[in-house]
This record gives C-alpha cells, sequence and structure tokens, in this order.
C-alpha cells in the first residue's frame, strides 16, 4: 500500500513537472552569474525575466513582476536577495517553480541544458564586461551564454558539442583549445574589452539594422534596459575610448546610429562631451549629422502609490582600474619637477600625463607622454622633469597635473587631476634597503621575503619575484602593495604561493627584485638579490620526526623495564 | 629468548609509528605557482557602484495621483560639473548642460525605449491599450489637443496629440508611439523642458522643469513607468 502510494506521489510529482508551463523568468541572488544566466535562460526561451536589485526588496519586486504569470525563480541557496521573493510572488496570485542554485557556475551550466539552446556564446566566467557585451545578441539570436574556464572545459564541451558556437573576448587558452573541435566563430581576439566590445555590437547592428539606440554603461550594472535585447549595449568609461568613439561616429555618419541611453547619471558628462564632439567634426568633415542622448533616471509605479524610485540595478563587480597621484613637488635640490603615482585598483594598468606648470597663472612650462605606460598592480611610478624656477618666487607657482588612465593600452577611460600650489622640497634619495632571507611555508602555503631597511631614514619598496612553473616557463609575482619601512627594520613579505616538490627544486635560488626609495611615489633604485629558499616545513616535518625518537626512546625504556621485571619475576620463581 | 623476540617486535614496531607519526605532517597539495591576479567574480557578492565627478541630478521629482486613471509628476533638472579631484579642467569635459539649452522629459513603460521612428499617436489607441473605457477621463477626452510641438534629437514633433495642464502649469504632455500602436509599451508621454515652467500648484515661475501626465490602467493596472530625459 505504501509502495503504491509512493509510487503515485512520483508520478504526479513528473506529470507536474511535464506539465509546469513557465512562462516568465525571476531571479533572486546576489551572485551575479545567477542573474546572467536567468536572463540567458529567458532569451533562449522567449519569456520575459525581472531580476531582484542589489538590496531591493521583495514587495517592490513582485509588483513590478504583476500576477497569473508561471514564473521559474532561480534563487540562490546561499546568498539570496530576500528571504521572500517567493511566498511574495506567491501572494501576488503567480504560481512558482524555485530552481535552487548553490553553484553559480553549475547553474549556469544546467541551465544551457535545460534552454535547448541551439546556439551558445562562450566567455570567461572572470569577466563581467563580456556577459554584458554579448547579451543583446545572444536575446536577438536565442543563444545561450556560458561562463567558461579551465575548470569547467570538459563538462562545457558535453553541453555545446554539435552545436553552433561563437566565442567572445578573453577565454583561458585551455577554453580555446578544447573547444577547437568544433570549429567555433570567434568575435574579439581578448586583448582590449573596448574593442571587442565594438565588435560584438557592429555584428549586432549589421545582423539588426533596427538596433540603432545602444545603450552606453561602464559594465558595472544590470538594469532592466539591458535584458531585453533590443538595445546593444556599448562599453565607456569616464573617459570615452578612442575605438568606441570611432565607431559611434562613423555608425552617427552613415545615418545607422541615432542616439545612445544612459542607464542612470553617471555617464551624462562623457556622453555629450563626446556628442558634441563628433557634432563639431562632423561639420568640420560637412557632415551635418549628430546623435541623441538620453538618460533613463527613474521609475514609478502608479497602482503602487505616488513614490518615484531609482531604478532597479544590480551591481556587478566588474573590474574599474584605480590611479592616485601621490604628490607633484619641486625639488630644488637637483632642480626637478616630481610627479608620484600610484595604482590603487586591483589589477594594471595604463597611462598618459599632462603637466602644467605655471607661473602668475601664465604656462611657464608642459610636461608629459602621450604613449600609454604600464604600472603594475600594486607598483608606483615616479616620474622627473627637469624644471629651473630658482629665479621664481615660490607662492607664485602652481601645478595642475592630468593622468588618463585604463586598463587597455589603446583604452585610456578613467583620468586623475590634481592642481594647486606647488610645493618646493630638499630631496636627496639616501635609502638603503636590502633582501636578507627566503623562506617557503610549506603548511601555509605562503612564501616570505625579509627585507631589510638599513638607512637612518625610513624606506618604501615593491617587491618583484621571478618564479619558475613546473613546466620550465617563469612566472613573474609583485607584492601586492608599496610597504613603507622604519629605519633599520625588518619587513617580512608574504607571497600566497602553493610549490609542488618539482618546483621546490627549481626554485632553490630565487631572484627577489625591490624598487625602493626614500619617497612612497618615487622607487627609483632598484637591486636584485638572488636567495637561497629555506623551507619552514623542513624545520616543521623534523618535529614529528624527534617526537616519533622521543616516543620510540620512551616505549623502549618501558619495553626494557617490563622485560627486566619479567626476568626479575622469572629469575625470583626459579 | 622468547622474551627478545618480543622486545625486537616492540622496537620495531616503535620505529614504524615513529615514522608514521614524520609522515603524517607532509602537504600532497601538487597546485603550480601561480602569482596571476585575476579580477574574479566568483561566487562574490554583487558590488558597490561608487559614483565619482561629473554627476548630474535629474532626481528631483513629485508625484501626483490625479485620478484612478493618470498620474501626474513634475521636478526640476540641474546640472553641474563637480569633479572630485580637479575644478573645472577644460581638459577633461568641454561641454556643459544649462537648461536653457532645452530638451524633454518622458514616460514610457517600455523599459528600453528607444525613442526612435515615433510618430503622433491617437486618445482612442491610447484607450485601447491602457484600457481607460469610454468615461469622462479617459484619453480622448483628456488628450483632446493636437496643437503642442515636441522637439525631439530624432526631429521635432509638430501638432503632437496633447493635453495642456490646467491650473499654473505652464506644461502640457504630448504622446508619440512607435511604429507596432498597440500595446502600453509603444507609446511614450513627454513634455519640453523649461528653465521658467511652473507646475500645477504654484504660481512662481522656475518651480518646475517640467509636469506629466500618465495613464494608467484602473482597478489592476500595475504599470512601471520609466523616466527618460533628453538635454538639448
Amino acid at each position: 500500500m505504501r509502495m503504491l502510494q509512493k509510487s503515485a506521489a512520483i508520478a504526479f510529482l513528473f506529470l507536474f513537472a511535464l506539465s509546469y508551463a513557465e512562462n516568465f523568468v525571476a531571479i533572486n541572488s546576489n551572485d551575479g552569474r545567477d542573474v546572467f544566466s536567468g536572463i540567458f535562460y529567458a532569451s533562449v526561451k522567449g519569456y520575459p525575466v525581472r531580476f531582484m536589485p542589489t538590496g531591493g526588496s521583495s514587495d517592490a519586486f513582485s509588483a513590478k513582476v504583476g500576477a497569473g504569470k508561471e514564473i521559474l525563480l532561480i534563487q540562490s541557496s546561499t546568498s539570496a536577495i530576500s528571504g521572500f521573493a517567493e511566498s511574495s510572488l506567491r501572494a501576488n496570485g503567480n504560481s512558482v517553480e524555485v530552481f535552487p542554485s548553490d553553484n553559480a557556475g553549475r547553474t549556469n551550466l544546467e541551465l544551457a541544458k535545460r534552454s535547448g539552446a541551439q546556439q551558445f556564446i562562450i566567455v570567461d566566467s572572470a569577466f563581467s564586461d563580456s556577459a554584458i557585451s554579448v547579451m543583446p545578441y545572444a536575446a536577438m539570436t536565442r543563444s545561450y551564454v556560458i561562463f567558461a574556464d579551465s575548470g569547467n572545459i570538459e563538462e562545457v564541451k558535453g553541453v555545446v558539442s554539435g552545436k553552433k558556437i561563437i566565442i567572445y573576448g578573453f577565454v583561458d587558452s585551455r577554453v580555446k583549445s578544447g573547444l577547437s573541435e568544433f570549429s567555433p566563430q570567434y568575435i574579439g581576439k581578448g586583448e582590449d574589452k573596448y574593442a571587442d566590445n565594438v565588435e560584438i555590437v557592429g555584428k549586432t547592428m549589421d545582423e539588426f539594422p533596427s538596433l540603432n539606440r545602444p545603450i552606453f554603461t561602464d559594465g558595472t550594472i544590470l538594469e532592466d534596459a539591458m535584458t531585453s535585447g533590443t538595445s546593444p549595449i556599448l562599453l565607456t568609461g569616464r573617459l570615452v575610448p578612442q575605438v568606441t568613439y570611432d565607431f559611434i561616429k562613423q555608425k552617427a555618419k552613415e545615418g545607422r546610429l541615432t542616439g545612445v541611453l544612459l542607464i542612470g547619471d553617471s555617464l551624462v558628462y562623457p556622453a555629450y562631451d563626446m556628442r558634441e564632439r563628433m557634432k563639431r567634426e562632423l561639420a568640420a568633415e560637412g557632415v551635418d549629422k549628430s546623435i541623441g542622448v538620453m538618460v533613463k533616471f527613474a521609475q514609478a509605479i502608479p497602482s503602487q502609490g505616488n513614490a518615484v524610485m531609482g531604478l532597479d540595478m544590480f551591481l556587478v563587480p566588474a573590474y574599474k582600474p584605480k590611479l592616485s597621484i601621490t604628490e607633484i613637488v619641486y625639488n630644488s635640490e637637483n632642480r626637478k619637477l616630481m610627479a608620484g603615482l600610484e595604482n590603487v585598483g586591483e589589477g594594471p594598468l595604463y597611462y598618459t600625463i599632462e603637466t602644467k606648470v605655471q607661473v602668475n597663472a601664465q604656462d611657464f612650462r608642459v610636461f608629459g607622454s602621450t604613449e600609454s605606460k604600464l604600472i603594475e598592480r600594486g607598483a608606483s611610478e615616479g616620474l622627473q622633469y627637469d624644471l629651473d624656477l630658482s629665479s621664481v618666487p615660490e607662492g607664485a607657482v602652481t601645478s595642475s597635473v592630468l593622468v588618463k588612465f585604463g586598463g587597455a593600452k589603446n583604452s585610456l577611460e578613467e583620468f586623475a587631476t590634481s592642481e594647486g600650489k606647488l610645493a618646493s622640497i630638499q630631496y636627496t634619495d639616501e635609502s638603503n634597503v636590502s633582501v636578507r632571507y627566503a623562506k617557503y611555508d610549506k603548511e601555509k602555503g605562503r612564501l616570505l621575503i625579509t627585507i631589510k631597511n638599513n638607512g637612518g631614514s625610513a624606506a618604501f619598496v615593491f617587491t618583484r619575484l621571478t618564479l619558475i612553473e613546473e613546466s620550465g616557463s617563469e612566472v613573474k609575482v609583485s607584492s601586492s602593495g608599496i610597504r613603507e619601512l622604519e629605519p633599520s627594520s625588518l619587513y617580512v613579505e608574504e607571497f600566497p604561493l602553493i610549490f609542488s616538490d618539482k618546483e621546490l627544486e627549481l626554485n632553490r635560488e630565487i631572484p627577489v627584485s625591490i624598487d625602493y626609495g626614500g619617497r612612497r611615489g618615487f622607487l627609483l633604485k632598484n637591486a636584485v638579490y638572488s636567495v637561497p629558499l629555506e623551507q619552514e616545513q623542513e624545520q616543521a616535518q623534523l618535529q614529528p620526526i624527534l617526537l616519533g625518537a622521543i616516543a620510540a626512546v620512551i616505549l623502549l625504556a618501558v619495553l626494557y623495564g617490563i622485560y627486566k621485571l619479567f626476568a626479575a619475576i622469572r629469575k625470583k620463581q626459579q | 629468548m622468547n622474551n627478545r623476540n618480543i622486545l625486537f617486535g616492540a622496537v620495531v614496531l616503535a620505529l614504524f609509528a615513529g615514522a608514521l607519526m614524520a609522515i603524517q605532517g607532509a602537504d600532497t597539495n601538487n597546485v603550480a605557482a601561480s602569482g596571476v591576479n585575476q579580477v574574479r567574480w566568483a561566487g562574490s557578492s554583487a558590488g558597490s557602484n561608487a559614483t565619482e565627478g561629473g554627476n548630474i541630478t535629474l532626481m528631483n521629482l513629485t508625484a501626483t495621483t490625479l485620478t484612478d486613471r493618470w498620474a501626474a509628476y513634475y521636478g526640476n533638472i540641474s546640472g553641474s560639473i563637480i569633479l572630485s579631484t580637479s575644478t573645472g579642467n577644460s581638459n577633461i569635459y568641454s561641454w556643459s548642460y544649462t537648461l536653457t539649452n532645452g530638451g524633454e522629459v518622458c514616460m514610457a513603460t517600455a523599459s528600453a525605449q528607444t525613442f526612435s521612428g515615433m510618430a503622433n499617436a491617437t486618445p482612442s489607441v491610447i484607450d485601447s491599450a491602457f484600457g481607460l473605457g469610454s468615461v469622462d477621463d479617459n484619453a480622448a477626452n483628456t488628450m483632446n489637443l493636437s496643437n503642442c510641438t515636441l522637439v525631439l534629437s530624432t526631429g521635432t514633433e509638430q501638432n503632437t496629440t496633447c493635453a495642456r495642464h490646467q491650473g499654473n502649469s505652464t506644461f502640457f504632455t504630448a504622446v508619440i508611439v512607435d511604429s507596432d500602436n498597440t500595446s502600453e509599451a509603444d507609446f511614450a508621454f513627454c513634455t519640453n523642458i523649461s528653465s521658467t515652467g511652473r507646475y500645477f500648484g504654484n504660481s512662481a515661475a522656475g518651480n518646475a522643469n517640467y509636469e506629466l501626465m500618465v495613464p494608467t490602467t484602473p482597478g489592476a493596472g500595475t504599470e512601471t513607468y520609466y523616466f527618460y530625459a533628453e538635454l538639448g
């Protein structure tokens, strides 16, 4: 009887699953991959989609979803935005099937299978910019977008086998080689996210000419307008990258792009500045064309009251380069203008700089470089320019610095400025720093480099290592930032690294390069030390051996005592 | 002899135990050395979006519900360059917006209204799309003028279907529609930005830069309206 009941229940659930005619996708997750996967799934199936915005409430969410829908709710098991989304949707008169996501990478692939997509776009799992860039094209072509990396490539191959695939932008080399047997189409070289972005936008506009008003965004948000697929998405920063500018201008000139849509107000100025510059340049070419700049800036639900709300945005953790101008001073000791820059972001950046020195508000000298230069993550750049101010009174001298920077050499999309009275210093760099030891802590998986400030005043240091991988190839590893060392002090720089036994053999001597100096932004001295690699683990391993030996001796002594005892008893018995 | 055997066995056992204890500390991890810093989003929470410099404030809005078929919104547009580390460095942005540049504010239920290929709308189609019915305050009786001019970047819309607001208001709401011309999302309700405008409840000039009326489906309506601004 119980067996029959169980079978009936299973059959009911099976029939329910078959009969559940979902017609709407809702997403409730703080993990951006869940949100993207839900949007991609809805695009393939042709369903409307809504996601919970960052910090959003379930009531406002369900009000926007509406009533009478059969909803597939993709909900993070570990990081949902609201715990009430499901009940709120049900209370609003919807039926809900929950798709629990306890691993967003796996959810991406499970929804890929469930979607029944016949075409896939592969992007690297690390870059949300790529997912945003391909979203409209995926929607228009009913393609599903898969986040691939070296860890899941075998499973990805199983999903896309026999289907049409496009690889977009930068992907891991193992992803490329793994998918090569399927003869994928490539879009973008993966060297510059803005160049790749205009390539997919151009392809989208060529294949779907009615899409002539792209969304203009910096890639840090998702908003409803971006999920519909009716507008290509152009990436920009606070400065419009040249490749993006050239693309828009050319399309405007051809009459194939009539305007851009901004989400929120953060890019109003670069967009309008771009429009005015473009208008002037086209006019100079004898072309009377311009583009509209529309800003989507708020929302309201009249039936829910008369409140006006900010747009529903899901904040995407995207990489944004960050740079700080640490100082701009005149060193009267060597008659040089000193400009210090520091990369304070989470990755490398490229920059150009223009520095003006003014005397009584009149330009006195202008310095700079137009060629992009690299600053590694956590590193600094000290720039010095010859400048003789000996005949100029100090109070009347001012400086202004403009640094344009970005994540790619040809796309400087951000800027930093500094201006004010030019301070004068007398500075000679007498710093003296050396590398003392290199130790590997196998237990904690870290390499420790001990550095000493031998000088009598504070010093600043940035450390780089050159290591050899198992394959024999070299890999450079930098410290996460610049360190300040007190006079005559030791500092232990920690590198989280795990070496294999073979790599320990290959790295018995470690080349340690240090940039150092007496001012934070001016690490103009460099030294390279080859340091023997000691292993803390060896000492740690000695301990158990020693303990084992001591235990063995104690055990022997005890056994010897027992033996002697038995021997004495036997002797006595005899 | 037996005792000696026992002792020998114990010694072997003790040494073996010591060796075992020594082996226990060995790390079997065999991951390659890697110092590449990748910006991964895997498993992370949503990030933050700190806005820096160059902001324009567009959020000054007030809403009023007029009937169960119409809601009204008015507010101001302000634009000022706020650079985080510099003041007015002309190398960054050469453009600045003032209200005299004009422009328009629109409201639409479409989440990505492109304002491309929009044309004049017909009140009866609005009534149909929004289910306003044959009542005194439907679109046919409200949007009953056709003499408004809307200045869009895509072209000037002359003689647009519109409603001129009453009370102290200096604004009108003009309605335009895309080529589909059937559902709510096809419509946009727009007005021109004015630096000297007044909303319906105040007679002081310049107290509002725009004012708009939008229809809502009576009873079951759950429209979400989005605000769009095109600054001239």
